[in-house]
């Protein structure tokens, strides 16, 4: 299995969002070269294969739970963990935690492009931040909502007319794929 | 416009209020029937890349939507309704264009040579194609009749008092051209040369292919926005087209038979989503995420259609969540096309389905 798939399962997982929904905002190989680029490699393989395992074995809330107890709660996958999550959400690169940096941090992985310095990751990353559809919301400046639609409040312009309850509404819109 | 007697016979002439509004209706279906094969192509340029092709498509899906107006406007100020939220409105592609131009068949493709050359087709002026119909003549035999109409029918007939409120000005923003209210046969008229021009640019009855365009009035290239509504000047869509297709600019002393030879127009066509030709749903048929996201779309696309239809019926106002969600369905079908087909041979990405989704 490829590294670039597996950090697409492990970011389903974190998000909440399908792969497909993640693939569609068209920088998942971006985000995955920041990590790349500023993790060790063995601790990257390590959060992979956990979180792998745990996803062939739990399911649904179960599955929430362990992740949280074996991955978030983990010393050395924890922050690396949380750091994919907030890139997904706010396009964002935090700088690693002091502690983390201190024992598990090693300097230049690639010299010159990424730094383990708080950045914005690029100029399409902050359009693409799931933070905004999550929201019900869009990134200012960047991501048009229509003239006057600010005046509504989130979703509004969607229930202003009533599609009807004929529509099936499947499991996987919800995300619930993982 | 003028329609040569050859042409002339390959319409029925208009000679009645429901035929009018009939063709109109059509005219609806006909622009609408356009701006899937052009988002296609747009949503499929890669972000910040091929921007010059990107404005071009852009301004010309800016002016379909401005041709619908008009033509809706024509429909309501007649008396009609125009009708925009039934399955049958919109084609399944790939398709021949409503108005019954049989000589050329529409796919939805991504941006590519192959897209280009039916964008052409889909533009091209009257006089470059004598044995063939263009959108331009559909329209000039609305023109005859609304003409003749108008000469046999009482005015209060041909336009009646208390029709609907039409789609104003203030709704229209980003593109080229004015909508203007259509209240008699005089702005019933300009609502439509308004198109014809546009799409085709409007050239003289003795339109000659050899001659170097000098780029004034009466070439047949310019798109009239200049001469009708004091805008910048702009090439009508086909040349538009024309100048991508070729990867050049027209400059002074070009000529219709010579192309354009001006400087080069960066295109970058591997800076492209590879998305399949035509989508349909059953591309989705392993794929649930991608099945859920362009059902997504459709859901969008529905609402967007019901708008439309709404705003069209009596509630222009609805136009501004309308636009709203133009914007949601653009998201959507770029979020299709950033994802390959799963073990698709050919590589191909996804892509829209543009289905109407109430029956």
């Amino acid at each position: 299995m490829d590294k670039l798939a597996d950090f697409y399962q492990v970011s389903v997982v974190l998000t909440g969002y399908n792969r497909s929904r993640l693939m569609a905002t068209g920088i998942g190989e971006e985000y995955f070269e920041v990590l790349t680029s500023l993790v060790p490699g063995k601790i990257i393989d390590e959060l992979f294969i956990c979180s792998r395992a745990l996803a062939h074995e739990y399911k649904g809330e179960a599955l929430n739970e362990k992740f949280r107890e074996q991955i978030l709660s983990n010393d050395r996958l924890g922050p690396v963990a949380r750091n994919i999550l907030k890139m997904w959400y706010l396009s964002l690169w935090y700088q690693l935690p002091q502690s983390w940096r201190e024992t598990y941090g090693v300097p230049s992985q690639t010299p010159g492009k990424y730094q383990d310095i708080d950045f914005v990751i690029s100029e399409n990353a902050y359009i693409q931040g799931l933070v905004w559809p999550a929201l019900g919301s869009h990134p200012m400046g960047a991501k048009q909502p229509g003239y006057g639609t600010w005046a509504f409040k989130p979703g509004e312009e969607l229930t202003r007319i009533n599609l009807g309850t004929d529509h099936p509404v499947s499991d996987i819109e919800e995300g619930n794929l993982s | 416009m003028y329609l040569s007697a050859d042409k002339q016979k390959r319409f029925t002439p208009i000679t009645s209020i429901s035929e009018l509004h009939q063709q109109l209706q059509l005219a609806i279906e006909l622009e609408f029937s356009t701006l899937p094969p052009y988002l296609s192509a747009l949503y499929s340029i890669k972000e910040n890349t091929n921007n010059c092709a990107y404005q071009v498509i852009q301004s010309v899906v800016m002016e379909e939507m401005f041709h619908l107006t008009n033509a809706a406007n024509v429909l309501i100020a007649t008396g009609g309704s125009p009708a925009l939220n039934n399955t049958d409105f919109i084609p399944s592609f790939p398709t021949r264009l409503p108005d019954g131009e049989q000589w050329f068949e529409v796919s939805l493709l991504k941006f590519s040579p192959e897209a280009l050359q039916t964008f052409k087709y889909i533009e091209e002026p009257s006089e470059n194609v004598p044995g063939k119909i263009t959108i331009g003549d559909f329209y000039a035999n609305v023109e005859k009749g609304l003409t003749y109409l108008s000469e046999t029918l009482p005015p209060d007939e041909l336009f009646p008092a208390n029709t609907g409120p039409q789609i104003a000005h203030k709704y229209y923003y980003g593109g080229g051209g004015e909508i203007t209210p259509v209240t008699d046969l005089d702005s019933a008229m300009f609502a439509i040369n308004a198109i014809i021009a546009q799409g085709e640019g409007i050239p003289d009855r003795c339109w000659d292919p050899d001659k170097p365009f000098p780029l004034e009035e009466g070439t047949g290239i310019a798109s009239g926005d200049h001469q009708l509504f004091m805008q910048p000047r702009e090439l009508a869509h086909y040349y538009r087209f024309n100048e991508l297709a070729c990867g050049r600019r027209y400059v002074c002393g070009d000529s219709h038979n010579s192309g354009p030879t001006g400087p080069k127009i960066p295109i970058d066509y591997a800076q492209v989503y590879n998305m399949k030709p035509n989508p349909n749903s059953g591309d989705y048929a392993f794929a649930p995420e991608l099945a859920a996201l362009d059902y997504e779309f459709n859901r969008i696309f529905t609402l967007l259609l019901d708008q439309l239809h709404n705003a069209f019926n009596g509630d222009p106002e609805l136009l501004v969540p309308a636009v709203g969600t133009m914007f949601k369905l653009k998201e959507l079908a770029q979020e299709l096309m950033r994802n390959p087909i799963p073990d698709s041979p050919e590589q191909y990405n996804a892509g829209p389905t543009w289905q109407y989704l109430k029956s």
